[in-house]
């Protein structure tokens, strides 16, 4: 069976681009525009892996990775973020919450897909 | 005795060159009990002649409060003994209305505890009555209106400051919430534009033709360098509003620089240019920003391809810094067309473009080297250059490989920089 992977973004072309190049990998893809779509499909689908952008509509991916996380359901999914920001703190708030993974966009294709392998092999000694 | 006396202004006279700029008519208020003090001290001010003063005279405690509060008069003389009250009491009094009009105190002889705690309560200076004379009430009235000038100006400054302190704070936020936006504007369709690029590339889209295959090699490339200049314009944003934020933690410094040649090699295949790496390091990790580091090595690195002709070499080399053990050196070495001696003070400064074009920088936005430098000193590091016109250059950064927060280490300052040149890697 494919791993799943939820992918939780607000632009159209970056799921687009990300959905083709994950199924080229062997993943099953679900898409979620905004912070309440992401919690719902991560709730019924029970992916593998999410993928979290910070900034969306409808609340932050931080506030979803809360949410997630509150939940026997969702707590075990790994997490991995992405964001467009260089706000500071939000690498240390994606630590303290857990994430395997934080990726500043743009980033390079080979650099989430190592991440979700990471993610998927439940490799503990991921530091973000 | 008389409550309150009209006042009796005295002889206008333009003011001696020794009591330099005072108010065309001094207003003074004396509070003294005495009758014949206030006579005599009429007289002094009369015989002074310049500055020009208007002397009201009142003898009890409440009337000059009353007059402190109408807040009409340049400089106010309080006698210590007033009745049952004090100056000092009077002094107190007007501290407390926050009224900055410059107070002298008058003391009988002996009164010098009276007059350091008159001075310690806020008076501008005091006046010993036995020693009143023309010139010392002219000396003590100038410069008591000096000091309160003095005194007015710099808080008028110190609140121009925080008012412009504040706005500037203000600004700075609005910058940085502007350059977050727009960080997530640019950044947005380039993710998504770099992704589809490299999905054609690997075939994922269909076949390509070696043509096609060319011209979106070539869009790669080009939006690689977009990448580039994106992210020094925002780091550089950063540094006008604050620091580059730097996630160190160990990491294997011989694998980032191995990765950031390879990343490199391309580029300088392309010149026919031959990158080679020496790694003499007696442990590999060291506490850093792994990508920050990556930045400075790949933006050295593509300096020294940018500046060297086909056919030459650029040479790598990493070692523990012979002067201190706790610091490791990296030199990036390039046989290129060097930089001219007038320029290489500047090159760390932001902008700044050579336009001899003998010598570097040339093109792009002349931002790498201030944000490679300012990576380096957040790491505790230093970073220097040696050139030779025609025979090439050397940058050379030595930086801690400790966790400054983990061990007693700190960033030795103020070494020189022949120390620093005379680590690794040096010619």
């Amino acid at each position: 069976m494919k791993p799943k992977i939820l992918l939780v973004e607000d632009d159209e072309k970056i799921v687009k681009a990300l959905t083709v190049r994950l199924k080229s990998q062997g993943y099953h893809v679900v898409a979620a525009y905004d912070a309440v779509m992401a919690t719902a499909k991560a709730m019924e689908q029970h992916p593998d892996v999410i993928l979290l952008d910070i900034s969306m509509p409808g609340g932050n991916g931080f506030t979803v990775a809360e949410r997630l996380h509150d939940s026997s359901l969702t707590e075990d999914i790994p997490v991995i973020f992405l964001t467009a920001s260089k706000e500071p703190g939000l690498r240390e708030r994606a630590r303290q919450l857990g994430a395997v993974g934080f990726l500043e966009k743009p980033f390079e294709t080979q650099e989430l897909i190592s991440l979700i392998h990471h993610a998927l092999d439940g490799d503990a000694a991921l530091v973000v | 005795m008389n409550a309150l006396l009209t006042p009796r202004p005295t002889e206008i006279i333009s003011p001696p060159q020794a009591c330099p700029t005072p108010p065309d008519r001094i207003r003074i208020l004396l509070v003294e009990d005495d009758e014949d003090d206030y006579i005599l001290f009429r007289d002094t001010v009369e015989e002074m002649g310049a500055p020009a003063c208007t002397l009201e005279w009142t003898s009890t405690y409440e009337d000059g409060l009353r007059l402190l509060h109408e807040r009409r008069h340049d400089l106010y003389v309080f006698d210590f003994r007033l009745g049952t009250r004090t100056g000092l009491d009077l002094l107190r009094a007007h501290v407390a209305t926050d009224n900055d009009t410059p107070v002298l105190l008058l003391t009988g002889s002996g009164g010098e505890l009276v007059a350091a705690e008159a001075l310690r309560l806020g008076a501008t200076d005091y006046m010993t009555k036995s020693l009143l004379s023309t010139e010392s009430l002219c000396r003590a009235i100038v410069n008591a209106l000096e000091k309160a000038h003095l005194r007015r100006t710099l808080t008028e400054h110190q609140r121009h400051l925080e008012r412009t302190n504040r706005t500037l704070a203000k600004q700075n936020q609005e910058i940085q919430r502007f350059y977050h936006t727009l960080a997530h504007e640019l950044k947005t369709p380039l993710t998504a534009a770099r992704e589809f690029i490299a999905i054609m590339l690997d075939r994922l889209a269909g076949p390509l033709t070696s043509e096609q295959q060319d011209y979106l090699q070539v869009t790669q490339d080009c939006l690689a360098q977009l990448t580039n200049q994106v992210n020094d314009l925002l780091d550089i944003a950063r540094l006008d509003t604050g620091k580059l934020s730097m996630h160190r933690k160990e990491e294997d410094l011989s694998a980032v620089i191995s990765r950031a040649v390879a990343a490199m090699n391309a580029a300088a295949q392309q010149k026919s240019i031959t990158l080679s790496v020496f790694s003499q390091l007696d442990s590999p990790m060291a506490w850093i920003d792994e990508s920050r580091i990556t930045q400075v090595l790949t933006n050295l690195l593509s300096n020294a391809i940018k500046f060297t002709p086909p056919g030459g070499a650029i040479t790598v080399e990493a070692g523990n810094d012979p002067e201190n053990p706790s610091k490791v050196c990296i030199a990036v070495r390039d046989n290129g067309c060097g930089i001219a001696p007038e320029h290489l003070d500047h090159i760390f400064d932001r902008l700044y473009q050579a336009e001899d074009g003998h010598s570097r920088p040339e093109g792009g936005l002349g931002l790498g080297l201030t944000i490679t430098r300012e990576i380096i000193e957040s790491h505790g590091g230093r970073i220097t250059v040696r050139s030779e016109l025609g025979k090439g250059t050397q940058f050379t950064i030595t930086i801690p490989k400790g966790n400054p927060h983990a061990i007693n280490h700190l960033p030795v300052q103020g070494e020189s920089r022949e120390t620093q040149n005379s680590a690794c890697g040096r010619r």
